[in-house]
């Protein structure tokens, strides 16, 4: 048995990885403007996933398009965008406006997510496909264009997700240094009196970064459905656990080390898992005569685990770990050979 | 002359905490007020109260002659009153640029490019910071940048909340005189909380002393320099 997997695996667990990344990004945004706790946030993903599923089953049930790697994500994302606006207008910030402390937004966002998924699940479960004869659970893996990586047949969605990861995140950074409302977001989110003082409306600057961590979800979950054995937006519930850890490793005080929180986790989950279960069958199963069973199941042991590391050795997150110093360490290292 | 801002009866605090109670207080174009008082007695809530960052139970507020009682802070700063509180007043994680253009938020882009040009001929030091982040400035100048970001909007009144406070006697000073000069020159009106009383007294037109959420002198300066009882009671001020 080899150590490393396989290239498939590995696309799929980068694909994955740039998913809980985006995810994790979203969730810190919102957590940074409005100071709450989004545990809808994965549920608010599969919007993008269901939209994909009647996108296909709609439109591009035969056509093998790439254009569905546009329209999805796009649909999705405007989906997921309109939901965590109305979410944020309708039921958070009254309840914050009122005085609700932290815990009691956050138990709000639970219910949001229960509500949700129910509203998600009964759609699937009573809209007629019109190719697919049940939309829920139904499997679309087959539904995308064919490509070869290294003479291998790989599902596309896996080269797709990270290149919109990427796209995603250099567009939201150019909007947030480049444009007045960006650069007056990350002003609102250091100090939101003295934003308002510049003329600032805080209040549309919380909507919008609803709006985006929204997009961002719902373009991830539409281009995920492909990763699903079967779309289900019960998902979502394993999902938040992961999206949650990535935030937290990352330090919830940057929107950019939410993206690497997430992509670390993501990728702990799956190619850490693999080669460590790896590890453990080809060397201490015989080595030590230990019993012989998969560990590939325990993803969320290895994103739950780093995050007690994080919290315990690192409480900033590796937002506040001192890289330079670190790297000056390194150089000084190979200098002194 | 004119009256810039008037506080009718206001009572104001955060939530469920009543900070300020039926505050009255005027003040006319061209004038500095000072406000003083001991710790906690509710000069920094009535600042916010002024900018609509409390919550006003009672009360009304007038600025220019208009009932701004209920308007949020962004357009409160639009009719023409800038805000520095006491701690925060810039962006530390924001670029000195960035924080000026912050400053000149909502401003068309060529008027906003002139504003900030204006403004880098006042306080010359920032021309050569505008890459740095507001964190690396020191203290005295982190209060000029602040003073520059208010001027870019061209506010008619000021409100300073302790803008020496934890200043090196210098830099202090230089602060001081950035706030005379904005009145002098600039026919600015001006709100300042200060805690180095005898200071501002000196430098001051009219005094608000407040005393456990309620005012508890309005008038001149000089008087209340020279009021023995209240000053030495309340500002610390030898007899
Ligand atoms: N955000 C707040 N929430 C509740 N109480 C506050 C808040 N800010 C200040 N206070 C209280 O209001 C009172 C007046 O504070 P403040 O206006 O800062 O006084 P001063 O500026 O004169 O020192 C104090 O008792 C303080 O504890
Ligand atoms: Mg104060």
């Amino acid at each position: 048995m080899p150590i490393l997997p396989g290239l498939t695996y590995t696309l799929s667990s980068l694909a994955y990885a740039a998913a809980i990344g985006l995810l994790s990004m979203g969730l810190t945004l919102t957590y940074l403007t409005t100071k709450i706790p989004n545990f809808a946030h994965a549920t608010i993903g599969m919007i993008g996933s269901v939209v994909m599923l009647i996108l296909i089953d709609r439109i591009f049930y035969d056509s093998n398009s790439w254009l569905i790697f546009l329209l999805g994500p796009i649909a999705g994302g405007a989906a997921a965008a309109a939901f965590g606006v109305l979410m944020y207008r309708a039921i958070l910030k009254p309840l914050a406006d009122r005085g609700n402390s932290v815990i009691g937004l956050m138990i709000a966002t639970l219910a949001v997510d229960i509500i949700l998924l129910n509203i998600l699940t009964l759609i699937l479960n009573l809209m007629p496909g019109e190719h697919i004869p049940k939309l829920i659970g139904a499997n679309v893996v087959g539904f995308q264009p064919k490509i070869r990586v290294a003479g291998i047949v790989v599902d596309s969605y896996t080269i797709v997700l990270p290149i919109t990861a990427l796209v995603l995140t250099t567009l939201f950074h150019l909007f947030l240094t480049r444009t007045s409302f960006g650069v007056a977001m990350r002003a609102t989110i250091e100090n939101p009196d003295l934003a308002s003082a510049m003329g600032v409306n805080v209040s549309l600057v919380y909507t919008v970064s609803w709006a985006l961590s929204g997009f961002l979800a719902g373009a991830a979950g539409a281009l995920m459905a492909f990763a699903f054995k079967g779309v289900d937006p019960a998902v979502s519930a394993l999902v938040i656990v992961t999206v949650f850890a990535g935030s937290i490793v990352g330090g919830l005080t940057s929107v950019y080390w939410g993206l690497i929180g997430g992509i670390v986790v993501g990728l702990a989950e799956k190619l850490g898992t693999t080669i460590i279960n790896n590890l453990y069958r080809t060397l201490l199963v015989p080595g030590l005569g230990l019993p012989n069973i998969s560990l590939v199941n325990y993803e969320k042991v290895m994103s739950l685990g780093l995050v007690i590391m994080v919290l315990l050795y690192a409480p900033q997150g590796l937002a506040g770990v001192d890289w330079g110093r670190i790297l000056r360490k390194i150089k000084s290292v190979k200098g002194g050979r | 002359m004119s009256t810039v801002i008037k506080a009718e009866k206001v009572n104001a605090g955060y939530g469920r905490f009543h900070i300020i109670f039926d505050v009255d207080v005027e003040v006319k174009k061209g004038e500095i007020l000072v406000v003083v008082g001991p710790n906690g007695s509710g000069k920094s809530t009535l600042l916010k109260t002024m900018f609509g960052l409390t919550r006003i139970y009672s009360g009304r507020i007038l600025f220019e002659g208009r009932d701004i009682t209920r308007e949020p802070p962004h357009v409160r700063a639009k009719r023409g009153i800038a805000y520095l509180p006491q701690t925060g007043n810039i962006f530390a994680e924001l670029s000195v640029r960035e924080n000026l253009k912050m400053a000149c938020y909502g401003l068309e882009q060529s008027i906003a490019e002139e504003r900030i040009r204006e403004v880098l001929e006042f306080f010359p030091f920032l021309k050569y910071k505008l890459s740095n982040k507001a964190k690396t400035l020191s203290g005295g100048q982190r209060q000029l940048l602040a003073m520059a970001m208010a001027l870019v909007r061209r506010p008619k009144l000021l409100m300073f909340d302790e803008p020496t406070a934890g200043l090196a006697p210098k830099a202090a000073k230089e602060v001081v005189e950035k706030i005379l000069w904005l009145r002098e020159d600039l026919g600015k009106t001006i709100i300042w909380v200060e805690q180095n009383a005898k200071l501002a007294l000196e430098k001051g037109d009219n005094a608000l002393l407040m005393v456990s959420g309620r005012v508890a002198y309005h008038g001149s300066a000089r008087e209340l320099l020279a009021d023995r009882e209240l000053g030495r009671r309340y500002l610390g001020v030898k007899g």
